[in-house]
């Protein structure tokens, strides 16, 4: 049957298949209860490496911090012996790309035959100064020496894996805190000016200037892992901010990641496992959008880069949030963790987006036609993406409701939730779920592993009417239709979780 | 026959009227000489006349000499201007001859500019002194005043130096630069002041006499207007009489003082006459008390002070800030107002100050800011009341200063708004003469940091339309309508015995937290202010200035319960919680910037009144408020203390607005805006609850290191209303509907320009 045709059922309102994976197959080994385990990896290959999250093509020769997977693996055995875990991996990388997604579940299948793959929740920080893990040729590079996508990601699974199994072992009855506090280090990158029209870091300084798009999410939440020793083994910090301050340099960096963890590695112990997670920021960034001097002076007389600073921040909130929590450690009583597949509205292309699309995309080919055999372009990748709208111009000429399938995990740890999808998800839609999660305090985490794409932006409605980078249709499989979608699915599963009394 | 007549009519008159100096006012002559100082006219008064025609009109006027100017026709049938350098010796013979006969000495010359050369010098000299002067009023070049005074001293003519203004007379235009050079010279080289000059340059006259102590050797001597038109002297805008105290108090050489006025050039006497008048008329005061102690000059330099004041009635009160009758017979915490002032001296002598308040208030109500700039005026005549800020923190639980009447009650005891105004202002003005007074050679640091303390208040819902506080856990609910500023920007501020006197702490939000309570709160900034005050010193002030907020709460909007969780768990009100997390970013930026500490630059209070176009009522507007101001005025004649009666003239001022549109469609609001550079930092106020876009346009687009953006200051005709956001006022609600604003959007924008232009003239491009 036609993928189409399959997509075509979804016409009857937007199927929502959940596959509510909650109650475990796999039998108890532990008496009942809580158990908790961490684990890190390195995932530095030797450069040079293409560098993945931009459109032109960039080769990383150098190392500026080590880039890592951690792990938290997690699982409650109630009284009647089921069970139900969660593994979160977060990877610094740039996405969750299918084809590594692809690889790693065959790898998992594979190492962990007694486990469901879909109850591990895998993430990205967003930094852009990671290795592509998608499928080799997507960018030209024109050298030799530079590491394959598919050897980085076979690389990556080797250490990975393994990771996930030493978390899995190593995991003691353990106990867990949370709280919530602020740092704020995104800001909105969408300028909007007098015209309308907005622009992703649009000058502010501009005249026609008028106004930040959208607000921003300041919260720092942190979720505490203790170990049946009561040593603090694991946290999970969730920062609505992509990690992407020093993206464009020619160096492999886990961006703000780096010096968060291991601050918090110096104050909390050197083992001591840190889950950056990226909350809903689909339209943030880390770069100062506006009085740009004041911001510069403090952290110049701090003696601080950018990240230094944002990492000062955060663990100024980690820290003013372990001060009131520490003490209120305490097993959680429920963890539940929920996937489900659905689909959700594509965003629909009009003729005007694809007549745009496909003068441009004609256009980069013919660079990338043009030239000299071995040469690198970043006209390559560029095309790839004006095609995409292209060909879904074309899909959409045979099934005018596209739908795109995806998914979600909804887990319920204690009084807390978290919800994760795989897009770029604009800040608004963030807002609207922990608004209204039944949740004492709610957790979103974006780009995690989709079911057929990785990333792509879900813009509110504001941003598709101002148009600019990341609410345009290359930019999105999904518009604000879509995100509504995920939002009402997403709060149905932390409703399941949390059933009115 | 005709001659003999016009001889007969002159001796008729003479008679009749003084024939001297000496006669025309003995007790006035007495003072001067006891003053020493020396009344005459200057020539150029009477510009449109020849000399010959000028000697005679000086001459009526009783006085015993005129200052003549080098380029004045000398008429009488004579060729030529008043040079002596240029006349033919039969020339200067008639001039003397026709002075000697009007019983006039020419006791001055304005002599302009002279030659390089000594010899050509020293002719205008021996020529000059032929005539009997004894004063030339000149703009020499610095290095032509060796060879002047040499001259001047061989010859006996002072050689007073003369200004214009900064472009025209670079080394003479200021009386520091002036001081200067007199100091290397003999006593023969003086400073002849222009007063109308210094008054256009804005310059204190009384000011420029104490810089230039015994060095003024004469005058000519201006009063202005403000529109810098010559009026008669004592009745413009230079103060002369307290210069003349001032001259007599640190000058006791001779002084030359020349009537000098430029008016009605046509026919002057009347004036110059009524200028006479008050000379001797000051002089006989002058002389016959003691002389004014007359401070030493302060160095140049920045002076900063602080004082505190409790606002706290003792009575019950009405409490401002909603739509209902609140009364507040106690308080949870001290309302109070707090002061910074400002002084900077610059190397020339100039001056610049400040008067920054900060009120626990709602508002700064047009009926407080009047009466207040009143009382400051007439307290402080010697200070120019727009160089004063007053800001409110918008706290929603101290006491109303708008007026009488707006509530009601009939409770008798209670406080009408016209008492705590009363109450106040002696209050807050002793404050700022307390600060003045203990203000040092003092230091400032700023800095950055940030506390997530305001939330937007707006929610969006699907269909687009905006609520004020509008409930986010509801299926419609689609976004918080836009940004908040979590800036926490502060200035600190260090005495001469570098000890931390002040900080002002600018914040975006509203100090609401107890909006609707009934007893008196300062809201958030009481806990800030103990807390800081127990950190770096018990007599610290704090000015708390709100940011631009007009869209945003310190009440949580959602996820409601993750805060309110730590909140408990730190067992802590909303209040105290907002203020830990400020008072964090306050230690974060002292942390880094207190060794920075430095004598800031420059210091420029620049004052403006700006026309924003104000937003207009349409038909539906108007149809819809009358309908809804008769119904609650219904329910109002029920109960005197319901919001009904107040939220009634809310609605009923849209109807005025209407009516008004017709005789004019194109209204204007008129309000102030000040512009304060502090070395890097600027400080931009306005009247309004301004909505954050336009605060961050301003910060967005500011030439300064560090932009502080303060709410709710002082305004010209009225105080607060919102100004909102261009998608406010789409999604509409409260604080973007018309009856929430006077000027919306476009004004707004207007807002954001003029101060930008104001910001850029202190922050010129290199």
């Amino acid at each position: 049957m036609k993928r189409s045709l399959f997509f075509m059922t979804g016409l009857l309102g937007f199927l929502f298949l959940p596959m509510a994976v909650g109650e475990e197959t796999s039998p108890a080994t532990q008496a009942p209860g809580f158990y908790v385990g961490a684990a890190s990896c390195d995932l530095t290959p030797k450069p040079p490496v293409v560098l993945s999250g931009h459109l032109a093509t960039l080769i990383a020769d150098k190392v500026a911090t080590p880039l890592t997977a951690n792990v938290i693996a997690m699982e409650s055995i109630a009284e009647d012996g089921t069970n139900d875990y969660a593994i979160f991996v977060t990877m610094d990388t740039c996405s969750i790309r299918i084809d590594f997604y692809k690889a790693f579940c065959q790898a998992f299948e594979k190492a962990c035959p007694q486990w469901d793959v879909r109850k591990v929740i895998l993430n990205a920080t967003h930094t852009h100064n990671a290795p592509d893990i998608r499928a080799d040729g997507y960018y030209s590079i024109g050298r030799d020496d530079v590491m394959k996508s598919s050897v980085y990601t076979q690389f990556c699974l080797d250490r990975m894996i393994p990771a996930i199994q030493k978390a899995w072992e190593s995991r003691t009855p353990g106990k867990y805190a949370y709280g919530l506090d602020f740092a704020v280090v995104a800001y909105n990158r969408r300028s909007v000016f007098a015209d309308g029209h907005a622009e992703m870091y649009g000058k502010t300084n501009n005249p026609n200037f008028r106004a930040i798009e959208g607000m921003e999410d300041h919260d720092v939440g942190t979720l505490f892992f203790w170990n049946d020793q009561d040593k603090l083994i694991a946290m999970m910090v969730n920062v609505a901010c992509p990690s992407q301050e020093n993206e464009g340099r020619l160096e492999m960096d886990a961006d703000y990641w780096a010096p968060t963890r291991k601050m918090l590695q110096k104050k909390y112990g050197e083992d001591l496992v840190v889950l950056g997670l990226c909350g809903a920021a689909g339209d943030m960034s880390p770069h100062t959008q506006y009085r740009r001097g004041a911001e510069d002076r403090m952290s110049s007389m701090r003696k601080r880069t950018r990240v230094e600073e944002m990492a000062r921040r955060i663990v100024g909130a980690v820290d003013a949030t372990w001060e009131v929590v520490a003490g209120t450690r305490e097993v959680p009583a429920v963890m539940k963790n929920l996937y489900a597949e659905i689909e959700l509205p594509q965003r629909k292309i009009t003729e005007q987006e694809y007549k745009s699309a496909l003068a441009e995309a004609l256009r980069l080919e013919k660079i990338v036609a043009d030239a000299k055999p071995g040469e690198q372009t970043g006209a390559f990748s560029q095309a790839k993406w004006y095609r995409r709208v292209t060909d879904r111009w074309d899909q959409q000429q045979e099934n005018p409701n596209q739908v795109y399938p995806t998914c979600i995990r909804v887990v319920r740890i204690g009084d807390t939730v978290l919800c994760s999808n795989q897009f770029e998800l604009f800040t608004d839609f963030g807002v609207q779920i922990k608004a209204r999660s039944p949740a004492r305090q709610t957790f979103i985490v974006q780009l995690s592993n989709g079911l057929v794409g990785a990333g792509t932006y879900v813009p509110s409605k504001r941003a598709v009417k101002g148009g600019g980078y990341s609410a345009i249709p290359q930019s999105n499989m999904v518009g604000p239709e879509g995100g509504q979608v995920l939002v009402e699915k997403t709060l149905e599963m932390a409703n399941q979780l949390f059933p009115k009394k | 026959m005709y001659r003999g007549m016009m001889i007969l009519l002159s001796l008729i008159l003479l008679l009749g009227q003084p024939t001297s100096a000496a006669e025309r006012n003995a007790e006035a002559k007495a003072a001067l000489e006891k003053l020493n100082w020396k009344i005459t006219v200057a020539a150029y008064t009477y510009r449109n006349f020849t000399f010959w025609e000028t000697v005679e009109k000086v001459a009526d006027l009783g006085v015993d000499s005129i200052y003549g100017f080098n380029f004045q026709k000398i008429g009488g049938g004579l060729e030529g201007n008043l040079d002596p350098a240029a006349m033919s010796d039969e020339t200067l013979a008639k001039v003397k001859a026709k002075l000697d006969a009007a019983g006039l000495d020419l006791v001055a010359l304005y002599y302009g500019g002279f030659p390089n050369d000594e010899t050509a010098c020293r002719k205008i000299f021996e020529r000059s002194k032929r005539l009997g002067i004894r004063y030339f009023v000149s703009e020499p070049q610095p290095e032509q005043l060796p060879m002047l005074d040499r001259l001047a001293q061989e010859y006996g003519i002072i050689v007073g130096q003369h200004g214009h203004d900064k472009k025209s007379s670079p080394n003479t235009w200021h009386p520091v630069l002036v001081a200067k050079e007199c100091a290397k010279y003999t006593p023969a080289i003086g400073a002849f002041n222009d007063t109308g000059h210094w008054i256009r340059s804005e310059l204190e006259p009384s000011e420029g006499v104490a810089i230039l102590k015994g060095r003024t050797v004469g005058f000519d001597l201006h009063d202005l207007d403000t529109h810098g038109r010559d009026v008669p002297l004592g009745t413009g805008v230079g103060k002369i009489a307290e210069m003349l105290e001032t001259l007599a108090a640190v000058n006791p050489n001779p002084v030359l003082i020349g009537i000098e006025y430029n008016s009605n050039p046509e026919n002057p006497t009347p004036d110059v006459e009524q200028c006479l008048a008050f000379l001797e008329k000051e002089a006989v005061r002058i002389a016959s008390q003691p002389l004014k102690k007359v401070p030493p000059r302060k160095k140049p330099g920045f002076y900063v002070g602080a004082a505190s004041c409790d606002l706290t009635p003792e009575r019950p009160v009405f409490l401002s800030g909603q739509f209902h009758t609140r009364i507040a017979s106690e308080a949870s915490t001290p309302v109070i107002a707090n002061v910074v002032v400002m002084e900077s001296v610059g190397e020339e002598g100039s001056s610049d100050c400040v008067f920054l308040l900060s009120m626990d208030t709602c508002v700064i109500r047009p009926e407080f800011n009047q009466a207040f700039r009143k009382a400051f005026r007439e307290t402080f005549p010697q200070w120019d009341v727009n160089k004063l800020i007053l800001s409110a923190t918008h706290t929603h639980a101290a006491p109303h200063i708008g007026g009488d009447g707006y509530y009601r009650t009939d409770q008798k005891e209670v406080m009408s708004s016209s008492e705590y105004i009363a109450f106040c202002i002696p209050r807050m003005l002793a404050a700022i003469e307390k600060a003045w007074g203990n203000r040092s050679a003092g230091k400032y640091a700023y800095g950055l940091d940030f506390a997530v303390v305001a939330c937007n208040r707006r929610a969006v819902y699907a269909d687009g339309t905006a609520v004020m506080y509008g409930n986010t856990n509801d299926p419609n609910f689609r976004a918080i309508e836009g940004m908040e500023d979590h800036d926490v920007g502060t200035l600190f501020f260090w005495n001469a015995d570098d000890q931390l006197i002040a900080m002002l702490v600018n914040v975006a939000c509203p100090a609401q937290v107890h909006g609707s309570v009934r007893k008196i709160d300062a809201d958030f900034w009481a806990p800030v202010r103990t807390m800081l005050q127990k950190k770096y010193g018990q007599d610290l002030v704090v000015l708390g200035l709100c940011g631009a907020a007009g869209d945003m709460a310190p009440h949580i909007r959602y996820r409601q319960t993750a805060e309110v969780r730590m909140q408990e768990m730190r067992k802590l009100g909303r209040a105290e919680e907002l203020a830990r997390r400020i008072v964090d970013a306050v230690d974060q930026t002292w942390e880094v910037v207190e060794r920075t500490r430095e004598k800031p630059s420059i210091l420029k209070n620049l004052y403006a009144e700006v026309q924003l176009p104000e937003r207009k009522i349409t038909e539906d507007d108007y149809r819809k408020a009358i309908s809804e101001a008769e119904r609650l005025e219904k329910v109002a004649a029920q109960s005197k203390e319901g919001g009904a009666y107040t939220q009634a003239k809310w609605h009923r001022n849209i109807a005025h607005r209407w009516e008004k549109l017709k005789e004019n469609p194109n209204p204007m609001y008129p309000t102030c805006i000040h512009v304060v550079r502090i070395g890097d930092a600027v400080l931009c106020t306005n009247q309004f609850e301004l909505y954050a876009d336009f605060g961050v346009q301003m910060k967005a687009r500011s030439a300064a290191k560090q932009m502080f953006v303060v709410q709710l200051c002082d305004g010209l005709v009225g105080g607060g209303t919102y100004l909102p956001s261009k998608r406010a006022m789409q999604g509409g609600g409260y604080g973007a509907v018309i009856q929430s604003n006077m000027v919306g959007a476009e004004g707004g924008q207007v807002l954001v320009e003029k101060t930008l232009e104001l910001v850029n003239q202190l922050f010129p491009k290199k």
